[in-house]
């Protein structure tokens, strides 16, 4: 009988179904389960011993407001420069005088006879887009932060989440013709993300959660989120995050 | 995740906080050039291992330069910090802390990622190989070096468990 070999046995995870040839071996051989077993105490006295120290849930927002404050003056020049003029295609132009000009409209009383300047129109955008992003953000850090026992009424989130769909799309839209390639998948997952909050249950369950939190931080979403959105709010000079207020039920 | 992979291969809270603030300054400049089609996981585990990396090596190389210095006193598992067990833990606990710490000192950093990554994190073979920028087969090896040195490291632990 050919043993599995250190090699072999030295990849093998607790957990993890091994190959069939190398898991048909193990259930017969007394031998190999004896070494693999000696292998997985070894695991689990460093995994032991290297305790990981606790974080709380604001540990994600420290760092970044962290990293924010470190971030070098000069470093517009790595932005790939999404409402550049020089790099937008005419669609893109297009899109965006159409965007911007609506969005003067919905945020500023802009006189009907004045003409937006493609300066003022593009810092309009800057502006309203850093904004959408920065109460996406609030949406998604208060559902990573709900505590990780019991459910989360998410009622008001959903408003939120609803509300801030159709501008997302509408961003999405604009920045994909514009030829932005960093943000557009970046506005898809959120925009997925938003769906998924404002159509599902008001009431998530601590399973639902979890699943939502997974989502959101293997896609690192938030993460991307707040580089566009910290590239944008220096770009358009706004102000920075307001502070977040958790809801707990 | 970036902190709980920082924090194991480092050893040390203090350095973990470094090796994520490094971390997400590093993905921060360097977003533009992320590939929205692979994964960001991936992206900001590799970004994490090779800050993490880079600190041990200098860590070891300011411990290398001091011992030529003539502080010939000081081992390298001993001015690990922050490490040290609580006071009231007993000292078996305390024994074997020192211990697993010692041991994974003594694994080269690659050989400590390529460890953590498959048997703490769990990850499989080709995610590591695509963190490390390495080939499958190359993983497994410095996965099992790294097996064979904390086995034999820990034996005493490990057939008393």
């Amino acid at each position: 009988m050919n043993h599995i070999s250190d090699e072999d046995l030295a990849l093998l995870v607790p957990g993890e179904e091994p190959g069939a040839a190398t898991g048909a071996h193990l259930a017969g051989c007394p031998d190999c389960r004896s070494r693999r077993a000696a292998l997985e105490r070894m695991v689990a006295l460093v995994s032991s011993a290297e305790r990981v120290p606790e974080r709380g849930p604001a540990y994600g927002r420290d760092v970044w407001a962290r990293v924010s404050a470190t971030l070098p003056e000069s470093r517009r020049s790595g932005w790939p420069a999404f409402l550049a003029p020089g790099r937008l295609a005419f669609a893109g132009i297009l899109a965006l005088v159409l965007v911007a000009t609506f969005l003067a409209g919905r945020f500023w009383r802009v006189p009907q006879a004045t003409p937006l300047s493609a300066g003022v129109r593009e810092r309009i955008l800057v502006v309203a887009l850093g904004e959408h992003l920065e109460r996406s953000q609030a949406v998604l850090i208060e559902i990573v932060n709900a505590p990780r026992e019991g459910g989360l009424d998410v009622t008001s989130e959903q408003e939120r989440a609803n509300e801030l769909l159709a501008d997302n799309r509408l961003y999405r839209q604009t920045a994909s013709r514009g030829g932005a390639s960093s943000v557009t998948p970046v506005l898809e997952e959120l925009e997925r993300l938003l769906l998924d909050v404002a159509r599902g249950p008001s009431q998530l369950t601590p399973e639902d959660l979890a699943s939502l939190r997974q989502r959101i931080e293997e896609k690192g979403v938030l993460f991307k989120v707040r580089v566009i959105g910290a590239n944008l709010r220096e770009r358009g000079e706004l102000p920075g995050p307001p502070t977040l207020e958790r809801k707990r039920t | 995740m970036v902190f709980r992979v920082a924090y194991r291969m480092t050893g040390s809270e203090e350095d973990a906080e470094d090796v994520v603030q490094e971390s997400f300054l590093k993905a921060h400049r360097s977003f533009a050039r992320f590939d929205a089609r692979s994964s960001f996981g991936t992206w900001i585990y590799r970004i994490a291992v090779n800050c993490a990396i880079d600190l041990i090596r200098r860590r070891r190389q300011a411990a290398a330069s001091s011992r030529r210095m003539g502080d010939d006193d000081l081992d390298p598992v001993e001015s690990l910090p922050s490490n040290s067990p609580p006071p009231d833990r007993d000292a078996l606990s305390g024994q074997i802390h020192r211990s697993v710490a010692a041991a994974l000192t003594r694994l080269s950093p690659l050989e400590r990622a390529a460890f953590v990554l498959r048997h703490l994190e769990g990850m499989p073979i080709e995610s590591i190989a695509s963190v490390l920028q390495s080939r499958p087969n190359a993983v497994k090896q410095t996965v099992f070096r790294a097996v064979q040195k904390l086995r034999r490291e820990l034996a005493p632990f490990v057939g008393a468990t």
